[in-house]
């Protein structure tokens, strides 16, 4: 039908479009037509073109550049698998009944061959695990690699053993293909004896004499490679088989997400706290740990991918936990209810309801449990709306090794994912919480709910990033506001502190009035006069420096007096002038003085006195009130007798000195 | 055979499916079993949704792997998928809440429909340290367990109450059920007719194939 539509309509177009008629024309020069999405050939042409390309394709595999550069593109983008989707709906039956046909075809083919090279294929393989070039020719190579892989993983077992479990697998996968190429097993069948080949190659394992020196973990991890062997060498034939309506499964529920990206995490209960770029980060990660899944081939390799996508989604409800413990609210007496009809309220209208997103908070402080999670993945799905879901779960399904799927956590996660795929096929109002009425006008895209709006998951990229920059700001604004907050509390505490020290240094001032004393004139001793004043006449008189030589007798001076020191002062006080005894007229001007740092005068002063002793040793005292204070001679020899000991520009001011205790 | 109790090198494993309303305490339930924990306030990273817990019991090693369920209403529907091949299934309540004691019963109901009787059911009333409010008398809810072939059990996450005893009590009838199937296998040979393609719910049956090209 293509052919004749574009046969009869070109010549009438060419012209118009001011395109030389040539570049028109069919590649080939068959004369019609061409058309740039037959990539410049008439129908055709193109369909022969197309055959001979997938042919090609078959023979010489997939360069890996290419495969990894459709990996990335995957991975990139959920649509890019279902690229060019408008023209699709109306183009994808007749083209897969096409690429089918093909592949029966080439089935047949290759059946045939193998038929022939099953003869010599009889006679025992030669060495262990050397695979024939017949496949390398003939696989893809990702079959190829699969192939190495069990080669590799062979060299380490014992010899017999590799032997025997290489001869096994090669002939059961031959056996296998060969089935299954012939296309007259229905998927469940294909599942059925894939089972029993791993259900007998186990059971061989344990009796079979040539795996008997093999240890539990090997036999485990010889199994675990069987199966991936199996999986990916007859990947293209058992993922998704012609005979199954998979890929029309794959396509519906690929349209049915589409249609469904309107629904944001609150609507599904799911406590994603999007705006925070962390939380996307690791959404993004998971998004495409599930997209990647289509890419692995081993059942148990997707299997790691789910786990590793359902991973992060702990990760960030975990997160999301966190960031919104602080609005969590109390939620106990809702328990008791079902969750049913407490989101979903905010239409496009409500936009002034922003503080709140409904239901996004539930119980934060509880670890991640199955009610946390389901919603969380149900949302990734959403979001990420992997490529060929169906097909995957069932090749999952139907060729993971039966302990897999029914003891540990990949077993789980499956589980679950089933279920969110599953929630997400029978999605209906009700699920969500929303009359039929507003569900209808969402899935026609005649409103957009409000909370998918600021959840970013409609709008654009830009639009998504100023609701962050917004949220950023606002958080800014609020650290500003809390700063000046502070500011102000530390200024108006530092005014307080400074009125209540002033307040207290006035109290003190009060209490303690400062009296201000004249200065002391310094009273020079030498140029007094003697008549200036009473008290100074009871001075002795300046003292000249007075050279002591070395025969002066000092020791006679120390005897003479110390009999009568003994008995007044301790030895140890000697240095002292006997502060508790009424001073000398002397002492007291030392005492003064002092404070004007008169040491030298102290100095003269002790000279003198010694120049004194030592010169009216024995004569009667030239002062007159000598005989009244009986101490001042006392003073005089302390000084006296100290004098020889210390060097005279060191004396230290006597007044400083503690007084002796008595 | 789909629900398999075979011994796997000496080591026997087993699925116990956790069900019951949102907020009767599952997690809080299996996290008390597991890891000793009773998370009342603080956060915590840790997942608690699938836990395995390996026990010795009678000289067997056994692997429990507990799998915890979404509870809202909404996603009722997918129980199936949840509780298929599970050998035993665990149903709480929380004994302050008639209506989850009420949802126990349809769980009981649709557990029987589609597993058959063999399936080893416990019935669990938690909280019982909120025991003055309780809105569900413990002999009603035993006398409805007796009446369906099931075990009532009372405990309490938050005091560790008659948790130890309910694992351990499903973990034995589950040793009982895995024996007798195994003389049942030993004398019959058992074929493995798996039956568990279904992965989600297929209502309209594939279309016929036709040649096209």
């Amino acid at each position: 039908m293509e052919s004749g539509g574009s046969r009869s309509s070109r010549p009438g177009h060419g012209p118009k479009l001011h395109i030389p008629q040539s570049d028109l024309i069919c590649k080939t020069g068959c004369g019609f037509f061409g058309n740039i999405a037959w990539q410049g050939y008439c129908s055709k042409c193109y369909k022969e073109y197309f055959l001979q390309r997938q042919q090609h394709q078959d023979a010489f595999a997939v360069s890996p550049s290419s495969l990894i550069s459709r990996k990335v593109e995957r991975s990139m983008s959920d649509a890019s698998t279902f690229f060019n989707k408008p023209e699709q709906h109306s183009s994808t039956l007749p083209r897969h009944g096409f690429s089918r046909f093909e592949e029966k075809k080439r089935h047949n083919q290759e059946m045939r061959t193998t038929a022939v090279k099953s003869l010599f294929r009889k006679t025992p393989t030669k060495g262990v695990g050397s695979p024939k070039a017949r496949d390398r020719r003939a696989l893809s190579p990702e079959s190829h690699a699969s192939i190495v892989e069990l080669d590799q993983f062979l060299q380490t077992l014992p010899q017999n053993a590799a032997h025997h479990a290489y001869s096994f697998l090669r002939v059961q996968a031959d056996k296998l293909d060969r089935l299954v190429s012939s296309g007259v097993l229905t998927p469940i069948e294909i599942s059925d004896r894939v089972h029993n080949i791993y259900q007998v190659f186990d059971e061989k394992l344990k009796t079979h004499s040539g795996f008997l020196d093999m240890t539990s973990s090997s036999m485990e991890s010889l199994l675990d490679h069987s199966e991936r062997y199996l999986t990916r060498l007859l990947y293209k034939k058992l993922f998704c088989p012609p005979n199954c309506d998979d890929e029309e499964r794959d396509l519906a529920v690929q349209k049915r997400i589409r249609s469904l990206n309107w629904i944001s995490a609150p609507l599904l209960d799911c406590r994603i706290n999007e705006l925070d770029s962390k939380v996307r980060d690791i959404l993004e990660k998971a998004i495409t740990h599930l997209i990647e899944m289509d890419g692995q081939r081993a059942p148990q390799d997707k299997l790691a991918s789910i786990i590793n996508c359902s991973k992060l989604v702990f990760e960030m409800l975990g997160l999301s936990n966190s960031s919104n413990a602080h609005q969590s609210k109390a939620r106990t007496e809702e328990c008791n209810n079902s969750d049913q009809g407490q989101t979903g309220e905010l239409t496009v209208n409500d936009v002034n309801d922003k503080e709140e997103p409904p239901s996004s908070t539930v119980h934060n402080s509880q670890p991640v449990s199955a009610d946390d999670f389901l919603p969380a993945l149900i949302y990734v799905v959403l979001r990420a709306n992997p490529p060929r879901i169906h097909s995957n779960l069932n090749f999952i399904t139907r060729f993971a090794a039966p302990g897999r799927l029914l003891q540990g956590e990949g077993g789980y996660y499956f589980t679950n994912l089933c279920c969110a795929v599953s929630f997400l096929e029978n999605l209906t109002s009700d699920s969500l919480g929303l009359s039929s009425d507003e569900f209808d006008r969402y899935m026609s895209g005649k409103s957009i709910p409000f909370a998918s709006l600021q959840a970013g998951v409609m709008v654009s990229e830009g639009l998504r990033l100023m609701y962050q920059n917004m949220s950023t700001l606002s958080e800014l604004r609020h650290k500003q506001i809390n700063l000046q907050q502070q500011i102000l509390e530390l200024k108006n505490d530092m005014e307080s502190f400074n009125e209540c020290m002033s307040k207290e240094v006035v109290e003190c001032l009060q209490m303690f009035p400062v009296q201000i004393r004249g200065k002391r004139a310094p009273i020079k001793p030498d140029e007094v006069q003697p008549e200036e004043s009473d008290t100074l006449k009871l001075l002795p008189p300046p003292l000249l420096p007075h050279k002591i030589n070395s025969e002066s007798p000092l020791p006679p001076l120390v005897e003479s007096i110390s009999p009568n020191l003994e008995h007044l002062v301790p030895a140890s006080a000697a240095v002292v002038a006997p502060v508790g005894q009424p001073p000398s007229h002397k002492q007291a001007r030392v005492a003064d003085n002092q404070q004007d740092g008169s040491i030298q005068e102290l100095d003269l002063f002790a000279l003198n006195e010694l120049s004194i002793n030592c010169s009216s040793s024995g004569e009667p005292n030239n002062l007159e009130n000598a005989d009244d204070d009986p101490f001042s001679s006392l003073s005089l020899t302390v000084q006296g007798r100290i004098i020889p000991c210390i060097p005279c520009d060191n004396i230290s001011p006597t007044g400083q000195q503690p007084p002796p205790t008595n | 055979m789909s629900r398999n109790f075979g011994s796997n090198l000496g080591q026997l494993h087993f699925k116990i499916v956790l069900l019951g309303e949102g907020c009767v305490g599952k997690t809080s339930l299996v996290l008390r079993y597991v890891e000793d924990k009773f998370h009342e306030k603080h956060f915590s990273t840790i997942q608690a949704s699938f836990l395995t817990k390996k026990i010795n019991l009678e000289g067997q090693r056994v692997t429990l792997a507990i799998w915890d369920t979404a509870g809202q209403e909404r996603f009722h529907a997918l129980g199936p998928i949840y509780y298929r091949d599970s050998h035993a299934a665990i149903l709480v309540y929380d004994i302050t809440d008639q209506d989850s004691f009420v949802k126990v019963q349809n769980w009981v109901k649709e557990l029987k429909r589609i597993l058959g009787d063999k399936v080893i059911l416990a019935i669990v009333g938690n909280k019982t340290d909120l025991d003055k409010e309780r809105n569900v008398p413990a002999d009603e809810a035993s006398e409805y367990a007796r009446s369906v072939g099931a075990t009532h059990y009372q405990t309490s996450a938050k005091t560790n109450r008659g948790i130890e005893e309910l694992f351990l009590d499903v973990t034995q009838q589950l040793l009982r059920v895995a024996e007798s199937q195994n003389q049942l296998n030993s004398s019959a040979n058992p074929t493995s007719n798996r039956n568990q393609e279904v992965v989600i719910v297929d209502d309209n049956p594939a279309p016929k194939k036709s040649c096209c090209g």
